[in-house]
């Protein structure tokens, strides 16, 4: 008990100067810890945005890269960093809303504090040109009748464009199964090629699909995508699940909200830039902005979302042993 | 194939060229052909410890030059690797083997000259008519191989898996037994499927697996270091002036046979799953020896069994770049250091490599042929150089090995634990080599172990569960029966052999 009353003090002490520093904030440069290898579509939106947002905060921000683990390492390091709003971590909302419920993490929900989300990842479902499928209602109705007959690809167990297929399953009695790839290249190729039936994935199948080898039945994402207009969104068929994700700015917990609002100000202006928004466009990446508390917001409902989700299916950190 | 088809893959291929003509990539692969050259001619460092020592540096050079300086060590290493064999009767590495038999005797009959002019025109003409081969195969391939799912990519491994096995070291079972660890380490990470992490011993930087470079230095590089600090290489070379490279009429008339062979043996031998620079060199000079109407000169210096095993195991170099490139899978360690240097560049090999990526493949693939050109103006006029090169004491070379391998190791990922990590494994590598145990075997399971594991459970996941998925599909079926048949043979004539004598006896 003592010890805990001396580390509550020495909290409250350490984190007294930094409330006192935030009218003035930033006072020197940034950095922003990029989750993802450089030269990926996360690095390079990213830091199209910090070049945009460093005119607003009137600081240069420095991005540097920290790949593994799938994000997750970036952010199980960034939890033990000075909350003071110099170094801040990039990384996929869905790492801290998803992923925990799917594997042990460096972190936990309540260690982060998001910042805002600027730009989201594009998914999709497509069946190969010449199955018999024309839309999604002719998809789903073949696989009512025929229980356990289709099998698609995804790019990993527990994926959004996983348990949105199974949710999809769940709520008309389906049975289909999954088949997982090491990547996107890898399952478009699996249903190139005839192995599987179907795939679920982020659009890394583009070409595929302008190219007349396949057929974009569905979009996940909540809005019609700009490279594919025609394509009618999970929404517009009446699936009512998460499962694309954006890229979110992470700080640790402790920071204080003020310098919070100010990052998310300048990163929202900077979102509206024509630079940053061509990136994305380069990048087939929506780019909706999310403020702090919508951020929060999210990944509160989502998190209960899908560790009951999750649960049900009986998957990730809830399999049997 | 039809017209527009042969003028798209001729577009491709000129696009190739100009990249690899690009002054920076051009710089790339003569520093790949110099460093290859040189660890050829060096025994004892061979062209896997070579580039995954040398992987790090290319880092800021981008993927293109990147592999085009490491394809250049992987080719240039073979040249290399002639000279020693026939000046010193050491190989340079493995596949001048059978160089040193003919070889050698050439250069104590004052023939050394025309047996390294004959290895440099051998490996240039097939390595650019393997080249050539590749291009005229990549695409219609890479269309084929989209027929390959899981089941298919099974068999394959299992095949390529028992092939490099058999070949690999004199005894089976401890190549086996090394295969199972390789598997064994692979299995290290997270387990694609249920996305859960296998024998991390909960240590975070586990999770993402072992990392292939810094077990393939420890192996190849910080063993090779140990092993020589117990017993230094005596290099004695032969004393003899080099003179007139160029070789005789009768020479030339002798070798256009088993150059043309083996250019078409190590292609094939190349693409075939466990294939390789070795194995096509051997099978070169079996088959040399056999076809000769003078089987006897065969060790006493005949120029034939130089030029076609020099040929063959640079025509299989350029093979082996088929299912690399293609199918994703590496069937030779070589192969499979250049994978892991590929997905680290962010590459994904593929059937889908020639569609998403033709500026990296076509580059690769002509970088290849101007290399071969570099390499027949490096080796002819160089040969003297590269001898004196032999005359470097060896503990010159450690502290620098050394210290490549830990800046190196550091600079992939940043991360302290994998220097312990190549230490651990130097440790373990000297092992081995005392007790004999191959590494090849290992490394190459652990590349393919993971694949391996997730196109046998894919595949079960197509068939709800059915093992018949395998014997249902021909390509698999085949390879999965060459497979067995590969594991019993050996054994059955072994049953026979005893049969034989328990017959004596009786």
């Amino acid at each position: 008990m003592k010890r805990l009353v001396l580390i509550a003090g020495l909290l409250a002490m350490a984190a007294l100067p930094f409330t006192g520093l935030a009218a003035d904030y930033p006072t020197r440069p940034i950095t922003i810890e990029i989750g993802y290898a450089p030269g990926g579509s996360t690095d390079l939106v990213t830091r199209a945005i910090a070049a945009e947002a460093a005119k607003f905060l009137g600081q240069p921000i420095i991005c540097s890269n920290m790949p593994g683990a799938a994000g997750n390492l970036v952010l199980g390091k960034i939890k033990n960093q000075n909350p003071d709003g110099y170094v801040i971590a990039a990384a996929p909302t869905a790492n801290v809303y998803r992923i925990p419920h799917m594997q042990e993490c460096p972190f936990k929900a309540s260690d982060l504090v998001p910042i805002c989300e600027y730009s989201q990842y594009q998914y999709g479902f497509a069946v190969r040109a010449d199955s018999p499928w024309k839309t999604w209602e002719e998809f789903v109705d073949y696989a009512k009748k025929n229980p356990g007959k289709i099998k698609y690809s995804t790019a990993g167990v527990g994926t959004g464009q996983h348990l949105g297929m199974e949710f999809v399953a769940k709520k008309n009695g389906i049975k289909w199964s999954m088949v997982p790839f090491k990547g996107g290249v890898e399952a478009t190729t699996a249903v190139l090629g005839g192995h599987v039936d179907a795939i679920s994935q982020t659009t890394e199948f583009k070409d595929h699909v302008l190219s007349g080898k396949l057929r974009m039945l569905m979009a996940w994402n909540p809005k019609r995508l700009i490279s594919f207009p025609d394509v009618p969104t999970a929404k517009e068929k009446g699936i009512d699940v998460q499962v694309t994700t954006g890229i979110s700015l992470w700080a640790p917990k402790g920071i204080s909200p003020e310098i919070v609002n100010k990052l998310a100000e300048a990163f929202r202006k900077a979102a509206a830039t024509e630079a940053f928004k061509q990136v994305c466009l380069k990048f087939d990446m929506p780019n909706d902005f999310l403020g702090p508390k919508e951020d929060a917001e999210l990944i509160r409902t989502q998190d209960k979302f899908m560790g009951e989700f999750i649960k049900s299916l009986g998957i990730g950190i809830y399999a049997p042993k | 194939m039809d017209f527009r088809e042969v003028a798209v893959t001729m577009d491709a291929v000129l696009a190739g060229f100009s990249i690899a003509l690009q002054p920076w990539n051009l710089l790339f692969c003569l520093m790949g052909c110099l460093v290859g050259t040189l660890v050829g001619v060096l025994p004892g460092l061979g062209p896997v410890a070579a580039i995954s020592i040398l992987l790090p540096t290319t880092f800021k050079a981008g993927p293109i030059a990147g592999i085009i300086m490491l394809a250049g060590i992987y080719y240039g290493a073979m040249y290399g690797g002639s000279i020693t064999s026939i000046l010193v009767n050491l190989p340079g590495e493995a596949a001048s083997v059978v160089t040193c038999i003919d070889g050698y005797q050439m250069a104590r009959q004052g023939r050394a000259g025309p047996a390294l002019g004959i290895c440099a025109i051998g490996s240039f003409i097939g390595g650019t008519l393997s080249v050539l081969g590749l291009m005229l195969v990549a695409a219609p391939l890479a269309d084929a191989a989209l027929a390959f799912g899981p089941p298919e990519y099974f068999g394959l491994m299992t095949i390529g898996m028992v092939v490099v096995t058999f070949l690999a070291g004199k005894s089976m079972t401890k190549s086996l037994l090394m295969a199972a660890v390789g598997i064994f380490l692979g299995c290290v990470g997270m387990d694609v499927i249920s996305a859960k992490p296998r024998f991390t011993l909960g240590l975070g930087f586990l999770e993402d697996g072992l990392g292939l470079v810094p077990v393939i230095m420890g192996l190849y590089g910080i063993a090779e270091v140990f092993s020589n600090l117990e017993d230094t290489l005596k290099v004695s070379i032969l004393d003899t002036k080099i003179q007139g490279i160029w070789p005789t009429r009768d020479d030339f008339r002798r070798s256009m046979g088993p150059i043309l062979r083996g250019t078409g043996l190590g292609f094939f031998t190349g693409v075939l799953p466990g294939g390789g620079a070795v194995l096509s060199s051997f099978l070169s000079y079996g088959m040399e020896k056999k076809l000769s109407r003078e089987p006897q000169r065969f060790g006493s210096g005949a120029i034939e069994g130089v030029a076609g095993p020099e040929t063959a195991n640079n025509a299989a170099t350029g093979g082996a770049f088929i299912p690399l490139f293609i199918l994703g899978l590496p069937f030779n360690v070589v192969s499979a250091v250049l994978l892991g240097a590929m997905i680290i560049y962010g590459v994904r090999p593929g059937p889908m490599l020639l569609s998403t990526d033709p500026g990296l493949f076509w580059g690769v693939v002509a970088s290849m042929y101007v290399g071969n050109a570099m390499l027949l103006v490096l080796n002819l006029p160089l040969v003297g150089l590269w001898v004196k090169m032999l005359k470097i004491p060896y503990p010159l070379f450690f502290p620098l090995i050394v210290l490549f391998c830990l800046i190196g190791v550091f600079s992939i990922n940043h991360n302290i634990n994998e220097i312990y990590v190549m230490l651990a494994f130097g440790v373990v590598g000297y092992l081995l080599r005392k007790f004999e145990y191959e590494a090849a075997p290992l490394i190459l399971a652990m590349v393919l172990g993971p694949m391996y594991e997730n196109a046998l459970r894919q595949s079960l996941i197509m068939s709800d569960g059915s093992y018949g998925i395998f014997f249902s599909r021909p390509i698999s079926a085949t390879c999965l029966i060459f497979a067995a048949l590969l594991l019993i043979i050996p054994h059955l004539r072994r049953v026979t052999l005893w049969r034989k004598k328990a017959i004596e006896f009786a």
